[in-house]
């Protein structure tokens, strides 16, 4: 097991990569550059986390990959395999759950299944199941206000997998949460990753959280976004991430990057 | 395991019970009783009943107005042009809130003249009401109307602006229609602010009927207590009166239970 510290820029990856972005610029009204002439490549089945200092530009990134940010220049491909045909599934987390506070746990993740265009008489059993998943067993008639927030993440995340998305963005999806359930949450979320293995974008702020998850942690840089490291985490799946941190490797790592973050003072 | 989900889930704790006395239902049905006692012996011993009449007076003229229809007949008159008008300014001003809420340019340049009629007290129309529609139904919805019609056109337009951008946008990545987003998270949001409404125009349409009705009309609440006050008659207006806080406080909780029920998930 080793771990590599690769060049900015990654070489052309195989034309069918879910996600490929090409020089891409975002700038803001004001002429603030957010995103400068960035690259980047995620294979099928591939969790990628980005870090980076706030304002970096990385939740920015994921905007413009769901649509919901136009970019200046450059160019964003969403495809691969896994939509060969249609129109990719995107499924987008935020670091606030985003529920609908008058809808039920249930109604909630029937969301997902509504927008998947999944017949209507499998939506019962798709949202049982996936009640039993993020189990939530015995709150499915429960309003979001009467949750913890890492029960509403839970149904976030129910939600979003029963969208059935090609590739997930999450950004920060666990930022707001307290130390434990974060890291419970984290390993709930390669629990379920592990068994269905869709590509994930990972935003977050916390380094540690990132090489626990990833499989490769990109390091951006302070305003304009851009990449300045790319690092492969090779240890074996399905991991642990709690008994990870313990690991002298995970340590070195975790300081490598803090050192690249190029954080001022 | 740690998990945050392993509790079952918590059933509500049984209320407290005190006391009889203790219970707040009692107290508050003590407190009438002593209020219209005291009002009873200040009416026989201490002023005139004259000028303020008294709860047996009331009680005894409550009793022949059922028993003759007319408490009925008055009563229905004014229910049915405050209903009328609530209903209309319902309708009308939710509809509308949503278009203001929709066309931002269109709703800008009609505002002066929106907070202009806004601003206007509304019992100044009445003349001009009682003028166009008689003294009749028409006159009175239409009082009652312009009362309710602003309470839900701005109340629609402040819940629109309120609304959260980040569940729709989340929809829009996935997809959604302009239809589904509508239906999903519009209406449910504005759903609370018409609620809210519904709460405050309940007072104010009864207003309005009651202003055509003393202005001009031959039945209703309001002709009721003009017509007493006219005969120098306080039992016949505070029975009126007592009558109208009865509707009143009928009518909000009437509200108040449909809304609880429909804005259940606020808890």
């Amino acid at each position: 097991m080793t771990m590599t510290s690769t060049a900015p820029e990654r070489a052309l990856a195989a034309p069918e990569a879910p996600l490929s972005i090409r020089g891409l610029t975002v700038v803001f009204s004001g002429d603030v550059t957010a995103i400068d002439n960035l690259s980047l490549d995620i294979q099928e089945g591939e969790f990628v986390a980005i870090v980076g200092p706030s304002g970096c530009g990385k939740s920015t990134l994921l905007k413009v990959v769901s649509g919901l940010v136009p970019a200046r220049s450059g160019e964003v491909r969403v495809g691969g395999p896994a939509a060969a045909g249609g129109k990719p599934k995107i499924g987008f987390m935020f670091q606030r759950d985003t529920l609908l506070p008058w809808a039920t746990v249930t109604s909630n993740i029937a969301v997902g299944c509504e927008l998947s265009g999944l017949p209507k008489e499998q939506h019962a059993e798709r949202i049982a199941s996936l009640i039993a998943l993020v189990r939530l067993q015995g709150y499915e008639d429960r309003y979001p206000a009467a949750l913890s927030g890492g029960m509403r993440q839970r149904v976030s995340l129910a939600r979003l997998l029963a969208f059935e998305p090609d590739m997930f963005l999450m950004d920060e999806p666990f930022g707001a949460l307290d130390y434990q359930t974060k890291i419970i949450m984290g390993r709930e979320l390669l629990r379920i990753w592990e068994a269905s293995r869709r590509s994930i974008v990972f935003v977050t702020h916390d380094i540690e959280e990132a090489v626990a998850l990833a499989d490769r942690v990109i390091v951006m840089s302070a305003r304009p976004g851009r990449i300045v490291a790319s690092h492969a985490v090779e240890f074996e799946r399905p991991r642990d991430p709690r008994s990870l941190r313990g690991d002298p490797r995970f340590g070195a790592l975790v300081q490598k990057i803090w050192s690249e973050l190029a954080l001022p003072g | 395991m740690t998990d945050d989900t392993l509790a079952p889930p918590r059933t509500a704790a049984p209320a407290s019970s005190g006391g009889f006395f203790q219970n707040l239902f009692v107290q508050q049905t003590l407190f009438l009783v002593a209020a219209l006692a005291l009002w009873e012996v200040a009416g026989a011993y201490a002023f005139d009943p004259f000028w303020s009449s008294r709860p047996s007076l009331i009680g005894e003229r409550l009793w022949q107005l059922a028993v003759k229809g007319d408490l009925a007949w008055h009563t229905s008159a004014t229910l049915t042009e405050a209903g009328l008008g609530l209903a209309l300014g319902s309708v009308v001003g939710v509809s509308l809130g949503l278009l203001m809420a929709r066309y931002e340019r269109a709703s800008k340049i009609a505002e002066p003249l929106f907070m202009g009629l806004y601003s206007l007290p509304r019992v100044a129309l009445a003349p001009l009401f009682i003028l166009w529609f008689g003294i009749g139904l028409p006159a009175k919805v239409m009082m009652s109307f312009s009362m309710v019609v602003f309470v839900f056109v701005l109340n629609v337009v402040e819940g629109v602006r309120a609304l959260d951008r980040e569940p729709i946008d989340l929809m829009r990545t996935m997809g959604a229609s302009d239809r589904y987003i509508v239906r999903r998270v519009l209406l449910p949001a504005v759903l609370t602010w018409i609620m809210a409404s519904f709460r405050i125009s309940v007072g104010l349409a009864l207003i309005g009927a009651l202003v055509g009705e003393l202005i001009g009309s031959s039945r209703g609440l309001g002709w009721y207590i003009e017509r007493s006050a006219g005969q120098l008659d306080t039992t016949g207006v505070f029975t009126g009166i007592i009558v109208l806080i009865a509707i009143a406080m009928i009518a909000n909780q009437i509200v108040s239970i449909i809304s609880n029920r429909l804005t259940r998930w606020r808890q």
